[in-house]
């Protein structure tokens, strides 16, 4: 046994180039799969994070109107609308019991000026005190507005670092004034930095209390942009989800739970379909690799049979000296998974290697067990395509192998 | 029966020593109907102990298919072939690959070594494949190569060989298993005279130390060193000459002697 592994060795070594180009087919499958994989992986986990940067698996959303079938007027003959009474609805514990927080919120698109500098950020949100804590917004310097602040009606902001270091380069916004057209804003907090994700720079926003921002900036709304909600937990959020519907179906009096004129979405589900989305791309990516490495294999198969034709006449040498069959069926099928091994081995040091190299902003996360798994498939190859090419080496009759010229 | 200089395990056994080859009326035809070829045509043969035994005959005279059924590298169509005891009629591939290992030793035309393998892992081959243990192959290979006249070349690789030094390692390889029989194809085919000449004297020195030789050949000259020639022609043998017994020297050493 460890005399034909050695054998087999001498075998690879005497034709280095064609065993390197062998190799060759199998390191790129290999590398492939390693790579495609940690890509795939990487793509899941970055999502994964962009999804906890927007607030966990409790946040809720209610859109108006139907995102599922396009273009359908509601069946109630009105525009879409969520309205005061719909978040009092939603707020009520008796009838919404899982929901926690509720938080409507107004979208306004607007330039802020400050001294001579203007920005526009890239939300401009108008909502009332909980949205912070559902969406899991805090405050690096000064605070956050307050349900007064809403009540009230004051002008007040918290701003983003981007807006901050726009319109205030190298000094604090805390305490200063902005302006959107002709309302003056006083800037109360800066929000702590999070950097940017999937919906953009996070920290290229404005928020500000509801009413001030319909009082000045958007004007009286017939609804709100969207209604964001908290489940008690991440456990407790389809029934919240579920309660929602319910209260809305209620409150809209739409005549058929099939025909709604809102949308609740929330994160838990959206990561769910996301997962699946970048599962399949990964599935997918994985797939196509496979092939690239199936035809390194046939490429060993291939290079196996010529190797075991052009050698006959040494496999007549070794029968007639004494080799079984056995030993040339071993000596061959080494061959061939030694190159599919080590061409494996080397793969998964160039896909290890090419996975650290950033990817569109997010980096490949090199599975371990798609490690293991490249390298056991590259073994499997080397011994599913090798073993017709050794067997028929095993299998010449010395008598004809020694008269092959 | 012989007296072969050769240490018997056997002696003191009451059966007697068999003959190294015992083939009766060995019949051997290829294709069918109207393409069928007899390339032995029923040959019996039964060749002692420390006997030197040159086949000779023109090609198509069937000596290489006799060569190829006494090398346990072809079964005839019909007849029954013993090597050294052992009938190998019944005998599957790999106890024919076993039987090789252990009882035959080939020396071909072509030296036929194997490329990039050195002098004496050449030799440790065979070794090998019987399973001998490693630390054991390399002494048994060196004395042997040393014994063929070739102590010095041992880590040069075929083409760093002269034919006649290639030819040698291919004896050396051929012996190292202490086969009861070694079998030469044509063996001075590709040597030029002095290296004939050389080979000749190195296949009379292992006679007369008590191998059993089987040599193949249409040269006269090397039929002239065998203690006893065959010729066939047309699948039978046609002739049966005894140059010298099989107890005594090959005619080389006997004449210098």
């Amino acid at each position: 046994m460890l005399e034909n592994l050695r054998i087999a060795f001498a075998g690879l070594a005497a034709n280095k180039l064609r065993s390197a180009l062998t190799m060759l087919g199998i390191l790129i499958g290999v590398a492939g799969v390693v790579l495609l994989l940690a890509v795939g992986s990487g793509a899941q986990v970055f999502i994964e994070e962009q999804f906890e940067d927007l607030g966990g698996a409790n946040v809720i959303q209610v859109f108006p109107g139907n995102f599922s079938d396009t273009g359908q007027e509601s069946t109630t003959g009105r525009e879409p609308a969520l309205t005061e009474a719909d978040v009092a609805a939603l707020s009520d514990p008796s009838r919404a019991p899982a929901v926690d927080l509720v938080a409507p919120t107004q979208f306004a698109q607007s330039t802020a000026v400050a001294g001579g500098n203007s920005h526009t950020p890239q939300q401009f949100i108008g909502a009332t005190a909980p949205y912070a804590e559902i969406t899991d917004l805090a405050v690096a310097r000064g605070t956050m507005f307050t349900d007064d602040d809403v009540s009230g009606r004051r002008r007040v902001a918290v701003i983003g670092t981007t807006v901050e270091d726009a319109l205030f380069p190298g000094e604090s916004a805390v305490g200063q004034d902005i302006r959107f057209g002709r309302a003056t804003f006083e800037v109360i907090g800066v929000l702590t930095r999070k950097g940017s994700g999937l919906a953009g720079d996070l920290d290229d926003q404005v928020i500000a209390p509801i009413t001030a921002v319909e009082d000045t900036v958007t004007g009286p709304q017939t609804s709100y942009s969207t209604i964001f909600a908290a489940s008690r937990s991440a456990a407790e959020t389809p029934a919240a989800v579920q309660q929602m519907t319910d209260v809305l179906i209620e409150e809209h009096r739409l005549p058929s739970p099939d025909e709604l004129d809102f949308t609740v979405f929330d994160s838990a589900e959206a990561l769910a379909q996301v997962g699946q989305v970048s599962g399949v791309l990964t599935a997918l990516l994985g797939a196509i690799a496979s092939i690239s490495l199936l035809i390194g294999g046939i490429g060993v198969m291939n290079i196996m049979l010529v190797t075991v034709t052009e050698r006959t006449r040494e496999i007549g040498i070794r029968k007639a000296l004494g080799a079984r069959r056995s030993d040339l069926r071993n000596q061959f099928l080494f061959e061939a998974v030694v190159v599919t091994a080590v061409g494996g081995l080397l793969g998964i040091a160039l896909g290890v290697l090419g996975s650290l190299i950033n990817v569109g902003g997010f980096s490949p996360v090199v599975q371990p067990w798609s490690v293991a798994l490249a390298f056991g498939v590259s073994v499997v190859i080397g011994l599913f395509f090798g073993v017709y090419p050794a067997n028929r080496a095993a299998k010449m009759r010395p008598i004809e192998a020694l008269r092959y010229e | 029966m012989t007296t072969a200089p050769l240490p018997d395990p056997d002696v003191g056994l009451p059966h007697a020593e068999p003959p190294v080859v015992l083939a009766r009326d060995l019949v051997m035809t290829y294709g069918e109907g109207d393409a069928t070829v007899h390339a032995l045509r029923g040959v019996s043969l039964s060749v002692d102990r420390g006997d030197y035994v040159a086949i000779m005959g023109s090609s198509g005279s069937g000596k290489s298919t006799l060569l190829n059924i006494i090398g346990c590298l072809d079964a005839p169509t019909s007849g029954t072939y013993e090597l050294d005891g052992v009938d190998v009629g019944d005998l599957s591939d790999n106890d024919l690959t076993d039987l090789r290992n252990d009882k035959l030793g080939f020396v071909f035309q072509g030296f036929n070594l194997l490329r990039r393998t050195s002098a004496v892992r050449q030799v440790e081959l065979p070794l090998a494949y019987a399973g001998v243990p490693r630390r054991e192959r390399r002494p048994r290979a060196l004395a042997m190569l040393e014994a063929v006249g070739l102590g010095e070349r041992i880590d040069h690789l075929p083409t760093q060989l002269s034919g006649g030094q290639q030819q040698r390692v291919a004896v050396a390889r051929a012996l190292v298993t202490e086969p009861a029989l070694l079998l030469a194809d044509e063996p001075t085919g590709n040597l030029d005279s002095r290296s004939t000449d050389d080979l000749l004297g190195l296949f009379a020195q292992l006679n007369s130390d008590g191998r059993t030789i089987i040599v193949i050949t249409h040269e006269d000259a090397v039929a002239a060193e065998a203690k006893r020639v065959l010729v066939l022609t047309d699948g039978e043998i046609v002739e049966d000459r005894r140059q010298a017994p099989v107890d005594g020297p090959p005619p080389r050493l006997g004449a210098v002697a």
